[in-house]
Parts: C-alpha cells; sequence; structure tokens
C-alpha cells in the first residue's frame, strides 16, 4: 500500500503534463484557422463599415495582438480558475455552458458505459465459454454486425422506428427542457426517452468489448494454468470465473477504457442525429461557426475526459495485475 | 519434417490457404462485396443510370420504381445515382487514408521497436500523446481548422489512425527484435535499415495486412462520420455521410434519401470486415496442434 | 555403496494390485481429414510405491500418454482403444463428475513448464489451498495452515512468507516445488510427472529429484515419471518403459536396461550420451541417422528398421513382437544379442590438432552492469581469461551466471561497462564500431534452432547473404560455395530452396552453423548449440562441430550447461558463477580434484548414466544472492559448502594457479582442495 501513493502521484502529474500537452497541440492547431477572431465576430460586411482604429481596439481588447504563447498562457491561467472565454459567436461566457451541456452529456455517456461492461464482459465470457457453437457463432455475428453500422445509421434507424413510425419518441430532443429538469425527472423519464441515445451510443462499444474479451478469455482456457487447474480438480464454473476470468480482465480494461473514449467521442454523432443538447452538439456548433474559443473548450473539456478515463483504467490495470503490482 | 505454417511468409501462405481450402465463407462473401464495390468505385460515373444531379421535376420524392431504382428525393435526384457516385469519394478517402496510416505505422512502429532505449521511449509517449485524442475528436480539429475537403480529410484521417497503427506494429516487431536470427544479422554485420526492411519486415506483413483490413473499415465509417457532421467533402462532391444528414428531415415521407447511402455503408463496411475476418484467418492461423480447451 | 547411483532392487515395491494399469492402449490424433496414430498399443503397469519411467525423445508422444491417463487430450484427439485402469477402476468410462473427484486428489500430476503452469493472478499459497478446499472441504484457515506445512515440507524457504507471493516473484526451482506440494498434498495413490525438470539448473535438478525421492519414500506414492533424460530416469526410477515414435519399445527395470540394453534404439540412445569418462580423443559420439517416420503412413515393419544399425530383412517385412528376455523385461525386437561392430574410433592423437600458443581472444576485467532503479545489477564481474587460436574453450555456469552476457559482449551484440577485449591484439568494441574484418571473423551459433534463422528466407538466401557482405567469394560463385557449406554441415543442395518451417531443428541448427563459417571466420562463439536439440540429434552436430574444428582450426567458445558434454569437446573449460571465474583448466583437471567448491557440486549434479559410476553427492543449499546487492566476497559464498568462515565473506579470493593453466578462485588452500576424494569412482560393481 505505502508504494501507492507516490505511485498514484506520478502517474496524476504525468496526466497533468498529458494534459498540458494536449491543450498546446489543440490551441496551436486553432491558431492555423484563417481568419481572424474579429472577421469572425463581426462579419464581413460589417468589418468593412467599421473604421480601422475601432478594429484595432477590437483586437487588442481581445488580446489578439499579443504573441501566440501568451496568448496561450493567458488563456492557461484562464481555465485553472475555471474561465473558459468568451464566445464569439453567443458573446457570453463558455464555462457554464460547457458545464451544463456536459451534464447533459454524462447523462447519456454514463448508462452507455455501464451497459458496455455489463453486456459486453458477460457475452465475452459467454461465447468464449461456449466457443464454436451457435451461440458463440450468433454473437459473433451480432457483433460483427454492430461494429459495420456506422453509429449515425443506428441512431437514424431507432428515430424511424421509434418516432417516426412509432411515436415512443420524440424525433428531436431539443425540444425536450432537459436542461432545466432536476435529477430526479431526469432520471425517471430515462427508461422512456433517454434509453436510446445511450443505446445507441453503447452499441458500437457492447461489441467491441464483447470480441475483446472473448478472444482474451479463449486464450486464458488454452493457457497451463487452466489445465493445472482442471488437472486439479476444480470444476468447470470456477475454473472460468476464479482462474481464467482473473487474468483474461486485464486486456478487457485497456479495451474498456478506450472505449470509454469512443463513448465520449460518439456523442457528438449521437446527438447530432437526435438533436440532443449535450456538449457534442456545442462543439458541432463551434466548429461551423469558427467560433475558435469555444472550439478550444469543448475540445479540452471532452480529451481531458477521455484522458482520465484512461488514467482510471491504467492505475486499474497496475492494481490488478500482480506481475506489475509486485514487479 | 516441421511444418510450422505459421511461419511462412505472408504471400506463400495465402497461396497455402486457398491449397489447404482454409477459405472461409467470410473471405469469399467479404471478397466479392468488396470486389464489387472497387469495381463501382473504379467505373462510377460510366454505371449511373441518370446524371447524379440531375433534378427530375416531375419525380419528386418518390419510392423506388420504374426508372429510379431507389427512388428519388425532394430534388428529384436519382439517389441511386448519388450513392454511386458516393461510392467513388468514400473509398478513395478512406484507402488512402489507411494506406498514409499504415505507412506512417510501419515507419514508426519498426524503427521504435528496433532502437529499443531512449528512442523506443520517446517515440511511444509522443505516440500516446497523439493517442490521447478520440479520432473523431481530432478529425474535426482537423478538418474544421483545415476546411472540409478531400485531401484534408485523408490527412487528418491517416495522421490519427497512425498511432494505432503503430501500436500494432511495434508490438509484433518487439515479438521479433529479440529472436536470434535478428542477433545473427547483426553479428553480420547488417545495417539498421536492411535489419529493419530485410529481416523483420517480411515476418511482420501478415500482421499489417490484417490490421490494414480492420483499419480500412474504420476508415470508411470514420469518413461517413465526419461527413454527416457536415466536415466531409463539402458539395456537390456526393458523399454518402452528408447525404444521411441533409435528407434526414424528410423521413416521413420517404425514407430511402437517407437510407440508401447508410446501407451502402453498411454493405462497404461488412465486405471490409468479413474479408478482415477471412485474412485473419488464413494468415494468423496459430498452429493447430496447441491443445484447445477442454474443460 | 553410498550415492545416488547403486539402485538396487526397490524394497517399497508391493507386488499388490497395480495403481496404474495401461493395456494395448491406442491413441489417435485427427488433423483435418488425417488420421495420426499417436500412440500404439502402449502396455504397462505400475506398482504402488514404484517410481516408472517412459523416456523419449520429442515426437515420441510421451507426454500424449501422460494426458490420456488425466483423460485430458485436446479435442482432437482421441484414445481409439484399449484399456486404462486406476486401482481397478477403467478411468474411460467415468463421467465428468467423477472424474473431478479423482483428480488432484487420487492422481495428481506435476506438469512441464513451472511458470506458466501457475496462475499469475493467484498467490502461491492460495493456489495450493484451493485443493485442499475442494477436496477435503476444508476452511480456509485450516487449509491454509495445511498449505503453509506442506511448503515446508517440499523445503521452500519462510513457507508463511513464501505462501503470500505470486509466482513470477520466486525461482523457478521454488516454482517446482510448489507444484509438487500441490500435487502431493492430497496424498495421492498415483503422481504423474511430465518433464518436471526440464529447464531448471543442474544443480536445482538435483535438489529437485532428492525431493521427489523423498516423498515418494514418506508418501508412498507411485509416480509415473516423463522424461527425455536418461541419467535422470536411472537415479530415480525402479522401473523404465522407452517409448520411440507411439510405440514401446523396451521396458525393464532400470538396473538391467542400463547394464545391458537390449533393443537397438536405447543403446543407441546410450551410445549418444557423451561418458562421463571419455573424451573426444577416445571416442566419438554415436548419433541415429534419421528421422521420426511420418506416423500418417506407418508401415508394418519395425517402427525403428529404417535408422537400425542392426537391421535385417524381416524387421523391414514385419513389426516384432514383444520378447521376454528376463525377468520382468521386454524389447520390441526379434534380437537380442548384436555383433557390436567395432566403430573405427578416431583414436588418432587429436593433440596434434591441438591448438597454438598464440592468443586470439583477450577478456580482461570485463564488467557488464545494468543500471535498474534499486542499483547496478552485475551480470559480468572482473572476469578475466584468454582463448588461444584454434582452442576449444568451454563457458559452464547455470542460468544467470553471465556466461551469455559475456558471449554477447565478445561477438559484439552489447557494450560492456568495463575492461577490455582484444582480439588479435587489437582492442574491438562493439560491432557497429568494429572494422568489417573484425567482424567478418568472429561469428556466433545460437541457442535455439526455432528462432535462429529468419523464417522468409530461403536456406540459400541465408547462406549467401554473408558471403556477399564479405565478399567472400565472387557473384558467379557464391551458390556454389553454398552447397559447399551445406555439405560439409551434412547437407545436401536441395536445401536451398528450402524455407526453415520445412527443415527439422537439427538441421536448422546446422545451417545455423554453416551461415557461421561461411565467412572464414577465426573465432566461433557457439551459446549452447546443442541444449534444445533431441539427444540423439546432439550428437550428431557435437561429432559435425568437432570434425569442422578440426579441419579449419578455428577456435571456439562453447557455452553450455552439460559438462560431460563440454568435457568431451573442450581443451580447457572455464567455470563461471554470477559473473566471476570460479575455476579454468582442462577438462580432466576439472573432473579430478583439486575442485573448486563450486564445480564439485556442479559434477556431484550430473545425472550419470553409466551404470558403473560412483558419485558423490553434494548439495547446494541456500539461495542464489541478488546480483545488485554489493558483494565484497567471494560469490559463491552463500551457498558454499566448504565455506571456511569469514573471510569468505569479507574478501574476493584470488585466482591461485593450481598447476600452469589450471587456476581455482577461493580461499581455500590448495593442499585441502587436493585432498578431497574424487567426485567419480570407476569401474564399481553394480549391485542388482
Amino acid at each position: 500500500m505505502k508504494d501507492f501513493i507516490p505511485f498514484i502521484i506520478k502517474r496524476l502529474g504525468a496526466t497533468a503534463i498529458l494534459l498540458v500537452v494536449i491543450s498546446m497541440i489543440i490551441f496551436g492547431v486553432c491558431q492555423l484557422m484563417p481568419g481572424d477572431a474579429v472577421d469572425i465576430m463581426l462579419g464581413g460586411i460589417a468589418l468593412q463599415s467599421l473604421g480601422e482604429t475601432t478594429i484595432e481596439e477590437l483586437r487588442k481588447e481581445l488580446g489578439l495582438n499579443l504573441p501566440v504563447y501568451q496568448q496561450y498562457f493567458n488563456w492557461a491561467v484562464g481555465v485553472l480558475h475555471g474561465d473558459l472565454g468568451t464566445s464569439y459567436v453567443m458573446k457570453a461566457p463558455i464555462a457554464p455552458l460547457v458545464i451544463s451541456r456536459l451534464k447533459t452529456s454524462l447523462l447519456l455517456a454514463v448508462p452507455a458505459s455501464l451497459m458496455m461492461i455489463v453486456f459486453g464482459l458477460s457475452l465475452g465470457i459467454l461465447s468464449a465459454v461456449k466457443e464454436k457453437t451457435w451461440i458463440d457463432q450468433g454473437i459473433s455475428f451480432v457483433s460483427l454486425s454492430m461494429l459495420s453500422v456506422p453509429a449515425f445509421l443506428t441512431g437514424t434507424l431507432f428515430i424511424y422506428i421509434f418516432s417516426v413510425k412509432l411515436g415512443w419518441i420524440p424525433a428531436a430532443y431539443n425540444a425536450l427542457d432537459i436542461e432545466g429538469m432536476s435529477m430526479f425527472k431526469m432520471l425517471g423519464s430515462y427508461f422512456g426517452i433517454l434509453l436510446f441515445p445511450s443505446l445507441t451510443l453503447a452499441f458500437e462499444s457492447i461489441a467491441y468489448v464483447n470480441r475483446q474479451t472473448r478472444a482474451s478469455m479463449i486464450e486464458e482456457l488454452k493457457t497451463n494454468y487452466v489445465r493445472t487447474a482442471v488437472l486439479k480438480g476444480v470444476p468447470q464454473r470456477d475454473v472460468v470465473l476464479h482462474h481464467a476470468l482473473r487474468n483474461g480482465l486485464l486486456p478487457a480494461i485497456t479495451v474498456i477504457a478506450f472505449n470509454v473514449g469512443q463513448i465520449i467521442a460518439g456523442t457528438v454523432i449521437i446527438e447530432a442525429v437526435f438533436s440532443y443538447p449535450g456538449i457534442g452538439n456545442l462543439m458541432i456548433m463551434a466548429i461551423k461557426f469558427r467560433d475558435v474559443p469555444l472550439i478550444l473548450a469543448t475540445m479540452i473539456v471532452i480529451s481531458s475526459a477521455y484522458v482520465l478515463a484512461n488514467l482510471v483504467a491504467d492505475i486499474l490495470y497496475t492494481q490488478l495485475n500482480p506481475r506489475i503490482k509486485y514487479a | 519434417m516441421a511444418n510450422n505454417s505459421s511461419n511462412q511468409s505472408g504471400f506463400r501462405k495465402i497461396i497455402t490457404g486457398f491449397l489447404k481450402k482454409n477459405i472461409t465463407t467470410n473471405l469469399i462473401i467479404g471478397g466479392v462485396l468488396l470486389l464489387g464495390f472497387v469495381f463501382v468505385g473504379i467505373f462510377a460515373p460510366y454505371i449511373t443510370p441518370h446524371d447524379a444531379e440531375e433534378m427530375h421535376y416531375e419525380n419528386l420524392k418518390e419510392m423506388p420504381s420504374g426508372p429510379f431504382l431507389l427512388g428519388t428525393d425532394r430534388f428529384g435526384r436519382d439517389i441511386l445515382s448519388r450513392v454511386i457516385l458516393g461510392t467513388r469519394t468514400t473509398l478513395l478517402v478512406a484507402s488512402t487514408s489507411t494506406l498514409l496510416a499504415l505507412l506512417l505505422g510501419i515507419m514508426f512502429g519498426a524503427t521504435s521497436a528496433f532502437f529499443g532505449g531512449r528512442v523506443d521511449n520517446i517515440m511511444m509517449r509522443i505516440n500516446d500523446i497523439f493517442m490521447s485524442f478520440p479520432t473523431l475528436i481530432f478529425a474535426m480539429l482537423v478538418i474544421g481548422v483545415l476546411g472540409p475537403s478531400m485531401i484534408n480529410g485523408v490527412i487528418a484521417i491517416g495522421i490519427i489512425y497512425a498511432p494505432r497503427v503503430t501500436r500494432v506494429v511495434r508490438a509484433q516487431a518487439l515479438n521479433i527484435v529479440n529472436l536470434e536470427y535478428i542477433d545473427a544479422a547483426k553479428v553480420g554485420g547488417e545495417s539498421p535499415f536492411y535489419i529493419i526492411f530485410r529481416e523483420m519486415l517480411p515476418n511482420i506483413w501478415p500482421t499489417i495486412i490484417v490490421e490494414g483490413s480492420i483499419r480500412l473499415g474504420y476508415a470508411i465509417l470514420l469518413t461517413a462520420s465526419l461527413g454527416y457532421i457536415g466536415l466531409g467533402p463539402p458539395p456537390p462532391t456526393p458523399d454518402w455521410g452528408l447525404m444521411a444528414y441533409s435528407e434526414r428531415g424528410y423521413m416521413f415521407e420517404t425514407p430511402w434519401p437517407v437510407f440508401a447511402p447508410c446501407i451502402a455503408i453498411v454493405i462497404a463496411v461488412i465486405g471490409v470486415n468479413l474479408f478482415g475476418e477471412g485474412l485473419k484467418d488464413i494468415l494468423l492461423a496459430k498452429g493447430s496442434r496447441r491443445k484447445e480447451a477442454k474443460i | 555403496m553410498t550415492g545416488n547411483n547403486s539402485v538396487s532392487s526397490n524394497p517399497d515395491v508391493s507386488r499388490g494390485p497395480a495403481v496404474l494399469s495401461v493395456r494395448d492402449v491406442d491413441i489417435t490424433y485427427y488433423s483435418g481429414k488425417v488420421k495420426f496414430p499417436a500412440i500404439r498399443k502402449a502396455s504397462f503397469e505400475i506398482g504402488a510405491g514404484e517410481a516408472f519411467g517412459l523416456v523419449g525423445e520429442s515426437g515420441s508422444g510421451k507426454s500424449t500418454v501422460a494426458y490420456a491417463v488425466m483423460q485430458y487430450l485436446a479435442s482432437n484427439g482421441e484414445i481409439a482403444g484399449g484399456e486404462i485402469a486406476f486401482s481397478g477402476t477403467n478411468l474411460m468410462k467415468l463421467s465428468s463428475t467423477e472424474l473431478l473427484g479423482l483428480r488432484g486428489l487420487k492422481i495428481s500430476m506435476v506438469p512441464q513448464d513451472p511458470l506458466t503452469s501457475l496462475n499469475p493472478s493467484h498467490r502461491v499459497g492460495d493456489q495450493v489451498s484451493e485443493i485442499l478446499k475442494i477436496h477435503f472441504k476444508l476452511s480456509s484457515g485450516e487449509a491454509h495452515k495445511k498449505a503453509v506445512e506442506m511448503l515446508g515440507q517440499v523445503h521452500l524457504p519462510a513457507p508463511e512468507l513464501t505462501a503470500l507471493k505470486y509466482p513470477h516473484q520466486i525461482s523457478g526451482g521454488q516454482q517446482q516445488r510448489v507444484l509438487i506440494a500441490m500435487a502431493f498434498c492430497t496424498n495421492p495413490e498415483l503422481l504423474i510427472m511430465d518433464e518436471p525438470t526440464t529447464g531448471l539448473d543442474v544443480t536445482t535438478q538435483a535438489r529437485i529429484l532428492d525431493l521427489i525421492r523423498e516423498m515418494k519414500k514418506n508418501h508412498k506414492t507411485a509416480i509415473f515419471y516423463i522424461t527425455h533424460d536418461l541419467g535422470v530416469v536411472k537415479n530415480l526410477c525402479d522401473r523404465v518403459a522407452i517409448i520411440y515414435a507411439g510405440e514401446i519399445v523396451e521396458e525393464g527395470n532400470v538396473a538391467s536396461i542400463f547394464l545391458s540394453p537390449a533393443h537397438p534404439y536405447t543403446r543407441g540412445l546410450l551410445n549418444c550420451i557423451p561418458k562421463t569418462y571419455t573424451h573426444k580423443t577416445e571416442k566419438r559420439l554415436d548419433a541415429i541417422e534419421g528421422f521420426i517416420p511420418n506416423l500418417a503412413e506407418l508401415k508394418p515393419s519395425c517402427i525403428f528398421s529404417p535408422r537400425c544399425k542392426f537391421v535385417q530383412e524381416q524387421c523391414r517385412r514385419q513389426a516384432p513382437p514383444f520378447i521376454e528376455i528376463g525377468p520382468e523385461r521386454r524389447s520390441k525386437c526379434y534380437f537380442t544379442e548384436f555383433k557390436e561392430q567395432v566403430v573405427d574410433d578416431n583414436f588418432e592423437d587429436l593433440r596434434a590438432s591441438s591448438p597454438s600458443k598464440r592468443i586470439l581472444v583477450m577478456v580482461d576485467h570485463l564488467k557488464k552492469v545494468y543500471p535498474t532503479k534499486r542499483g547496478d545489477l552485475r551480470a559480468v564481474d572482473d572476469t578475466s581469461f584468454e582463448c588461444k587460436k584454434g582452442e576449444i574453450l568451454g563457458m559452464v555456469g547455470e542460468s544467470g551466471c553471465g556466461k551469455t552476457t559475456m558471449a554477447r559482449c565478445i561477438v559484439g551484440l552489447e557494450d560492456y561497462s568495463a575492461g577490455t577485449i582484444t582480439f588479435d591484439d587489437q582492442d574491438i568494441g562493439m560491432v557497429r564500431k568494429r572494422s568489417k574484418e573484425t567482424r567478418r571473423k568472429i561469428q556466433m551459433v545460437f541457442q535455439n534452432p526455432e528462432a535462429t534463422l529468419n523464417p522468409q528466407k530461403t536456406v540459400e538466401e541465408i547462406i549467401t547473404r554473408p558471403l556477399a557482405l564479405y565478399n567472400v567469394v565472387p557473384k558467379a560463385k557464391r551458390r556454389q560455395r553454398a552447397i559447399e557449406l551445406l555439405e560439409s554441415v551434412n547437407l545436401t543442395e536441395l536445401y536451398l530452396s528450402r524455407y526453415p518451417h520445412e527443415i527439422s531443428g537439427g538441421e536448422k541448427q546446422r545451417v545455423g552453423i554453416a551461415r557461421a563459417f561461411a565467412t572464414e571466420p577465426e573465432l566461433i562463439i557457439l551459446d549452447e548449440p546443442i541444449s534444445s536439440l533431441d539427444v540423439s540429434v546432439q550428437a550428431g552436430v557435437l561429432n559435425l562441430l568437432f570434425d569442422l574444428q578440426k579441419k579449419h582450426h578455428i577456435a571456439y567458445i562453447f557455452i553450455g550447461h552439460n559438462l560431460s558434454v563440454i568435457r568431451h569437446l573442450c581443451n580447457r573449460v572455464m567455470i563461471v558463477y554470477m559473473g566471476r571465474l570460479c575455476e579454468i583448466g582442462g577438462p580432466d583437471e576439472l573432473f579430478e580434484p583439486p575442485y573448486h567448491p563450486y564445480t564439485e557440486a556442479l559434477l556431484s549434479a550430473i545425472p550419470v548414466v553409466e551404470p558403473d559410476i560412483d558419485q558423490r553427492e553434494i548439495r547446494l543449499e541456500g539461495a542464489m544472492p541478488n546480483a545488485i546487492d554489493p558483494m565484497p566476497g567471494c560469490a559463491f559464498h552463500t551457498r558454499c559448502p566448504r565455506k571456511i568462515g569469514d573471510i569468505c565473506v569479507q574478501s574476493a579470493p584470488a585466482e591461485v594457479e593450481v598447476k600452469p593453466g589450471h587456476k581455482i578462485a577461493c580461499h581455500i588452500p590448495v593442499e585441502e582442495l587436493s585432498a578431497v576424494d574424487p567426485m567419480f569412482k570407476f569401474g564399481v560393481k553394480y549391485v542388482f
């Protein structure tokens, strides 16, 4: 245990550095955008009607005349204080907007991740134990199909069937006042409404996790120590759950972490399909309108979530794998 | 005489695989689909029944019938023709970006594994940084900044998939780099370039080919997804994703403008995935003497 | 008659109903449509308290028999005929629940590879107590206590602490002890052991064999011991069966078989092993020519006839039945008497080709450390030696002693931290900094035949590449030279177009040797070149190496762990322990006193095959020290049975020259070292 604290600290430190580097990359890429903030804010024609001096003042006010690293530094300091800048287009502070949108997105992402873990693992284990039977073939086939279908298609299909044809769910979620709802109401309405975007989000990841778990469990069941367990007289259920799973879970953790990231990224598409007011949709809008501070903020938030998910998985992996824990 | 098929070269394996009838249905179906798509992609402009842009004002929003095998959209354009043309775009972007990713991945992965030590450490750190971006997000960033176009799409997708390929190539290369024939080459005085390209890579081809086919599937999906959110090649270039997005508002009246391109995407990806599975069965089959799990 | 070598009739062997009775068992494997009759009509019995050995080379099917007894064949194999009975019960008729009740309880198994046979995520103690919980329904606490007790019985240090460790935290020998503890903890009636000491050091192997003997005595277990090592069988088993290509060809009690082997295959195997008291000047090894037949295309002839030196017409027509040649002895051969042709021994005095006095390679105070988090790991710790032109220098040591590291430094694959390596009077560094000429002159033969050739290249490409790189011959002549090289390793032109996966392990190793010789080097380093080969193949390769050396007058540095082999081949031998030199001298000098204490222990651990040799027993207790901790004294003092006192702990011994060319690094004065009994006494009367 005493090794744990310095280990965590080292990890957190490395993650922090990673986040800084990522933010620099995103910032840097955004600088490549042709055109200037002022151009964006004012639009071409309005620009011409203003005088040069006004434009210059505006530039100075926005801090656009400063060298790049200075701009970055100012922005970074701001972030640490919770200030994510001001949107060019909406002319409002970004932070509160991003936070509330993030909450709504999490409402989809968290259940989706849970579904992925539960269904992915259990189906994977089942397939591995029943390898080459029709159960296995069936699950494999379904998985492969799930992986071949783009998320927007599944979402669109859901909408088509359940909204257009059956009218169970609204066709566009921005009509729902999700942001205004209290926590309870949100969860309550979940199964009626939020299930579908969540499920769509989870779809691809369930298949991914399932296939990986199956593959690693099959490998486990071929190992020498599983053979030893069988020859010791350990009953089948214990061999699978107690011996094989313990080791087979490890590669699955890596895949699960990767897919949490995929789910986070997948909110972008899903929110586009369902017109769901989450952070993904916000990002699309930001890009469409070239709202640089907003692009920056949404990108950073989403990337950070991904990095954090990987960090958790990393820590879990090293703790669960005795070969690493007790090197 | 030992006959350890898992050590044969990729090409020989394909031939031996065919002869040993290792061909699975996966391979056949996938291969057929893939060939079909490539064919359509190459000859697209010549096989469209109608001009993709031509608007038939008398036949707005029609269901599949008569001259319009997949119906028409709200502008009266033949959906089948548009989907056929879209094949070209998607295939071009997806395959070029996959090739780019493979090339970068091979270079970095093999070199990193061969040199090991600090070089490997640094390269992998950089690799990890790039892997910290979810693919879609990074692609959105790059295209959002550089502007949507086919070339930018290829660059973005190629760059974002390169680290993943690097990981896979490096893992395989690490398996080999400590084997004795590599030592023998070093003792023989071969240059690093020779060792990487003439000793190591020929043993990694199967993995690269299989990884390439997996990547291709993802590349097609990513291309379509980017098109869906408006970051694909801009109109008038026909793009499956864009088609699916722009027509969705009119699903009530006719679903075909939305679902036709979607079905095309699915069939293409399934074809690629099946073909990849089939390739995997031939190229990466582990020696069958391994005891199978028997509990 | 002391020592582990005099096997008298085992009084523990009862003659009651057989614990294991295998009768006419046929086992078939299916690969696609092809049927491989892997085991044919195997029959034998094991009585209570008896140790029964099954000896065979790779591909003989010995492990298959073991797994068949456990009813654990791969899904593409089946027992096609015969009966396997355990204490009267037919195992093949049992349901899987009934089998569960037997496995681990009445019939236990100790598998081959200890590290992969233990679950890496479970603590060692838990893996033992699990058996007790399942079969004896003990509670966690009780089971754990008993498990710790068991770990103590197998002489694991600090059993309570070891029980809490994970498999990767303990050494290979300790892992194997854990597996043995697991097998014995239920006091089974039958214990199946599948090559349990393969891959372990010789000294560790000796201790494990002692342990097995002790456990067998205490628990009266019947042991079914599978191995390829005849020496081990001789030291452990009461009866033995020899299996070849799926058929048992000879069976009988150990004593008589080793004294007078009946079947030609057994004789061949015994002849392949370098004898403990011969030298290369006295006898070439008898190899067994040919290959194991293809089991898919069996013929009615005797299974061994294609390779048998004494084959007659009737052998080729019809396979012989078993012939009883004595009490409890049978052999599957028509003949019981053989006129042994006197092999034309090369009695030429090989001292004529003895090395010159000129020093080719000199290693001076070589040090190689690997920096780790906890300190510097000393792989090579201030070692100095030289190798003369045309000399065969042997390097012997157990795993982790640094011999491979030294070899890699000399051949240029690794950098070293301190010291100098001089070749041809020139200081040389790593391969990348060496001149092309130097590189050409130093070549290497590697250990693992499966990994030594690039699977994507043909034999021709592999051999001609060095010819091209160093322009040994002009382009037009390269193919011809490649053919000559192949012929010099007893392969033919036909091999040029083959890929590595199409040729056998021994052939791959020969190609590796040809490749090393291609550049016409002056020094070849051979890193355990025959350790991964079957015994019958080893002999051929050894003979080949010897012939080539004689012909080309090349110096060899031959790394190995088998002292008999080393003795057979080398002019001088050095013994290495933890990166330091213990003893160096001629092979005869090493086998006679004065001995360095480590050399003495190594000699004592050799599984001797000759029936008329007595061998003193010396066992090393204690653990190998950590190579990271500083060690001002002798490296061996933690395990040395002759440690004299503090001086061993505090100062490293200097090398004492016992005779010109024979040095020992020990604090014990030479007179004392010379005063011990020699390790081997020959011509001992053999007691039945």
